[in-house]
């Protein structure tokens, strides 16, 4: 199978996919295998996959207006600072989205005092037409969130699609009105660069707290 | 004598001055036809490939999630750019734009591959010839590019609606001969100095390019593969290839969809790939859309 130029990092998703397709979806953990055929290394210079650190770039260059839960109109700038938890979840979702919560929460039970005076909690809406503050203040409210280290925050001007970009999130709003969406916890340092990502629910939280307790504010 | 002599010297210069112009004008029109030209795609329906389940976010849902329903997407009337943005406009756009040059752009928005076959900050070179369409820019450049001219990125059901197009049929998904044409061009290798855009097919449209010439960005290339379940997201979603492996023989031959179904998913939005570049469209009003 010959394939147009790609880096490795990316045909390996795309021989993994034509594999499992004509392999009857026998097995999720298929390895990678490396393409039939691969242009020179030279074809482009591509960073391996799992190069989650956006090379220590700062999301906080990315210009988003937000608004958070008390109406105050926040840059992510402001953010800085602190080490942060931050996941991106609407208040109206009902399954994962509680979850990624509770699990955020989970991470600040565990946290020492001296850590988690420092360390913020960031919830950013994927359904920024609902999440008024009026709704992340029932939010913070239905989930015992305390509104010194959490901020619930809503984009506008469709800023949560630049937001997703620079955490790695995949979504999709439904014509029923629900956001799929990966359920994605993300650790940045003080300076807010991403350190750490991980996704999926109803796991061991070791990894998210070392990440962040590694991070030096 | 003497004006004689003068108008023989000056009629030749003025020939010269009048086929610069001329040149001029038609070089300029060759570069800037692609800047403006549009088509209007009027609304209809598509199959995707990929149609998510109801309620993707449940985990319970296994079952459901392994035999997705396809349904027509309904996709409405937009413009869209006749062909792929060019090098020569890309170089338009760093000029005024000086944050989005090589050695200048923030790698939060574009990883360190951004037109690396560009010889200079200003100067794309042999590699990457003016009418060919650009490429090593990432999603964030790309939809910087377009914001500047009042466009946007098509997203994943505009862009399939439109390229489900034949040169005769608007949707030519089921037909067996496109298939295969897309197929041979997907498994040639990119030459290494990309052709000049306009040089595939016109599809029904008048939209050219949409295949065998480069790959393109989508607003919502992030979007396919969505998986709520745990430990499935940073994956290819079980249910696209499970579902597009159940959904029978016809749509198994639509081995084109699959790579780019694929592709997108393999993408973040800082990267840069050799063979992915961008086009607009542009939503239209209401009224004229009917």
């Amino acid at each position: 199978m010959k394939m147009p130029r790609f880096p490795v990092r990316l045909i390996a998703v795309g021989a993994l996919l034509v594999a499992a397709a004509t392999t009857a979806c026998a097995r999720r953990d298929v390895p990678a295998a490396p393409p039939a055929t691969s242009e020179p290394a030279g074809a482009s210079a591509a960073a391996p996959a799992q190069h989650d650190a956006l090379d220590g770039a700062s999301i906080f260059a990315l210009d988003v207006a937000l608004t958070d839960q008390d109406g105050r109109h926040v840059s992510l700038k402001e953010l800085g600072g602190h080490p942060i938890v931050a996941a991106m979840v609407y208040t109206s979702c009902t399954s994962v989205c509680p979850r990624v919560t509770d699990d955020m929460k989970a991470i600040e039970q565990r946290l020492s005092d001296a850590d988690r005076a420092r360390v913020r909690f960031v919830l950013f809406s994927l359904d920024p037409a609902r999440d008024t503050p009026a709704a992340w203040q029932k939010f913070a409210h239905d989930h015992h969130l305390d509104s010194a280290r959490w901020r619930l925050l809503t984009a506008s001007d469709g800023g949560e699609r630049d937001l997703a970009a620079v955490l790695g999130l995949k979504y999709q709003a439904l014509d029923n009105g629900d956001v799929a969406h990966s359920a994605m916890i993300v650790v940045l340092d003080p300076a807010g660069v991403v350190r750490y990502r991980r996704t999926g629910v109803n796991q061991n939280l070791d990894d998210v707290v070392s990440a962040l307790t590694s991070v030096r504010g | 004598m003497h004006l004689r002599e003068l108008a023989r010297l000056a009629l030749p210069a003025a020939a010269l001055v009048v086929a610069a112009v001329l040149s001029a004008h038609a070089i300029a029109r060759t570069v800037d036809a692609p800047a403006t030209a549009m088509v209007r795609i009027p609304a209809g329906t598509y199959l995707p490939l990929y149609t998510p389940p109801p309620d993707p976010n449940r985990t319970d849902t296994r079952v459901a999630r392994r035999t997705p329903t396809r349904q027509r997407r309904a996709v409405a009337a937009f413009d869209m750019d006749v062909y792929p943005v060019t090098n020569a406009q890309y170089l338009a756009f760093v000029r005024d734009h000086p944050e989005w040059r090589r050695s200048r752009v923030q790698r939060l928005f574009a990883d360190d591959a951004y037109l690396r076959h560009w010889r200079g900050d200003l100067e794309p070179g042999d590699d990457a010839p003016a009418s060919s369409p650009v490429v090593n820019v990432s999603w964030f450049a790309a939809r910087a590019y377009l914001r500047a001219l009042g466009k946007q990125l098509p997203t994943v059901d505009q862009w399939e609606y439109a390229a489900a197009a034949s040169e005769r049929q608007r949707d030519a998904s089921r037909d067996p001969a496109f298939l295969e044409r897309l197929r041979v061009w997907y498994s040639r290798p990119s030459p290494a100095r990309l052709p000049p855009v306009g040089s595939t097919f016109r599809n029904a449209y008048g939209v050219s390019d949409l295949h065998g010439l480069i790959w393109e960005w989508t607003l919502d290339f992030n979007s396919a593969l969505v998986n709520g379940e745990s430990r499935a997201d940073s994956d290819v979603d079980r249910s696209l290839y499970c579902g597009g492996g159940a959904a029978g023989a016809s749509d198994f031959e639509n081995y084109a969809a699959f790579m780019r179904y694929a592709f997108r998913s393999s993408l973040e939005a800082r990267y840069d790939v050799g063979t992915l570049g961008f086009r607009g469209v542009k939503a239209i009003a209401a009224r004229s859309a009917r």
